[in-house]
């Protein structure tokens, strides 16, 4: 970035009078930055496969050079990346944007952005494969397998297998490291777009 | 920026510089500067910190039974004037047994760039394929572009146990 980006960016005109709730959508974005970017650092250690995970969550906790950091500050923002769609969401909600011009797509967008976010919440606590990692994998399947008549079609696809095994935690951390990433990403330039066509803010 | 006489801040430029040229803003930009280097470091550091990986707990066996995917050796099983390649903790190692019927152990890694090393029984030398590199039955190299000997490890063997330790 450029000195005279990085001067544009600090003093573009906003309104000082703006509730805090303005800029929740900005929020969400730096949040899912440093999900990437700490993501990123927690894959170099990471082993995907079912022998692996748990001691390599174990060695990154207590042997790798603030790796207990780094894997804090990923839960942490996670969490509260949760709260801040939630909040958008509700914002959106209750000042009725989805009324304006555009602002039906930008719902939907938001929407599947928190299912995203969710999805990855859910993805990504199965990662350390400790006992409650694997039972709550277990749970997901099961009630992935109660949709009616391609349930438990949808349900061998989650498990990779007739079983939750290291297949389902191979397929889990690809969805989480691979797939969610881009689909989040390509969501927040579709926001964006919308967001500039449309005079909304 | 715009350099008009009256935007001037006073004390800027305007301040007459120090018999070495410095003036004011030089040295506060220094410090701004220092500042921003400061900071950049102080996440850099921890951060080339968390990508050395941590020290590995030493998986290299100080002892081994030497022996392959099918068991371990046995001294009966093994005939003279061959080698085995055996697993030296998470090193490779060559097991051979003289002519004579003595065993001698090596370290299996070439030391010109680690392929593996194998036991050539028409020459009687430790032949490394990739580059033409041979060593003598002490671990000495001979010809090609080993730059080192290999390692010998020692042998004892007990019972129908061959085992072999690193170091005298």
């Amino acid at each position: 970035m450029s000195a005279g980006t990085l001067r544009a960016f600090l003093s573009r005109p906003v309104d000082y009078r703006r509730s805090f709730f303005w800029d929740l959508g900005r929020l969400a974005v730096f949040l899912f930055g440093v999900e990437v970017v700490t993501g990123i650092l927690l894959s170099l250690y990471y082993r995907p496969d079912g022998e692996g995970a748990y001691a390599s969550v174990g060695t990154l906790m207590s042997h790798v050079t603030l790796g207990w950091l780094v894997r804090g500050i990923h839960l942490v923002t996670a969490h509260a990346l949760t709260v801040v769609v939630g909040l958008y969401l509700a914002r959106a909600f209750f000042l009725r944007t989805f009324l304006r011009p555009n602002g039906s797509v930008g719902w939907v967008l938001a929407v599947a952005f928190s299912f995203l976010t969710l999805a990855f919440l859910l993805t990504g606590s199965v990662l350390p494969w400790d006992e409650q990692a694997y039972w709550r994998t277990v749970m997901t399947a099961e009630l992935v397998s109660e949709v009616p008549v391609v349930g438990p079609w949808l349900s061998d696809l989650f498990r990779g297998g007739p079983e939750v095994s290291g297949a389902t935690l191979v397929r889990l951390a690809a969805l989480h490291g691979m797939l969610f990433p881009w689909l989040a990403f390509g969501l927040i330039l579709l926001g964006r777009r919308i967001r500039r066509e449309g005079g909304m803010k | 920026m715009e350099e008009t006489p009256g935007s001037h801040p006073p004390g800027g430029d305007d301040f007459p510089p120090g018999d070495d040229g410095c003036t004011r803003r030089r040295a506060l930009n220094a410090f701004l500067a220092s500042g921003v280097v400061a900071t950049g470091a102080s996440v850099a550091y921890p951060l080339g910190r968390f990508l050395l990986p941590p020290e590995q707990a030493e998986s290299a066996a100080s002892s081994v039974v030497a022996g392959d995917k099918t068991g371990p050796f046995r001294p009966d099983d093994f005939p003279v004037n061959t080698g085995r390649i055996f697993k030296m903790g998470s090193k490779p190692g060559i097991l051979v047994r003289l002519p004579d019927g003595e065993f001698r152990a090596f370290s299996a890694a070439c030391t010109h760039l680690s392929c593996l090393v194998s036991y050539r029984a028409d020459k009687k030398v430790l032949w490394c394929a990739c580059h033409a590199g041979a060593y003598d039955l002490t671990g000495r190299n001979i010809a090609g572009p080993p730059p080192r000997p290999l390692a010998a490890f020692t042998v004892n063997v007990k019972g129908d146990e061959i085992i072999v330790s690193r170091g005298s």
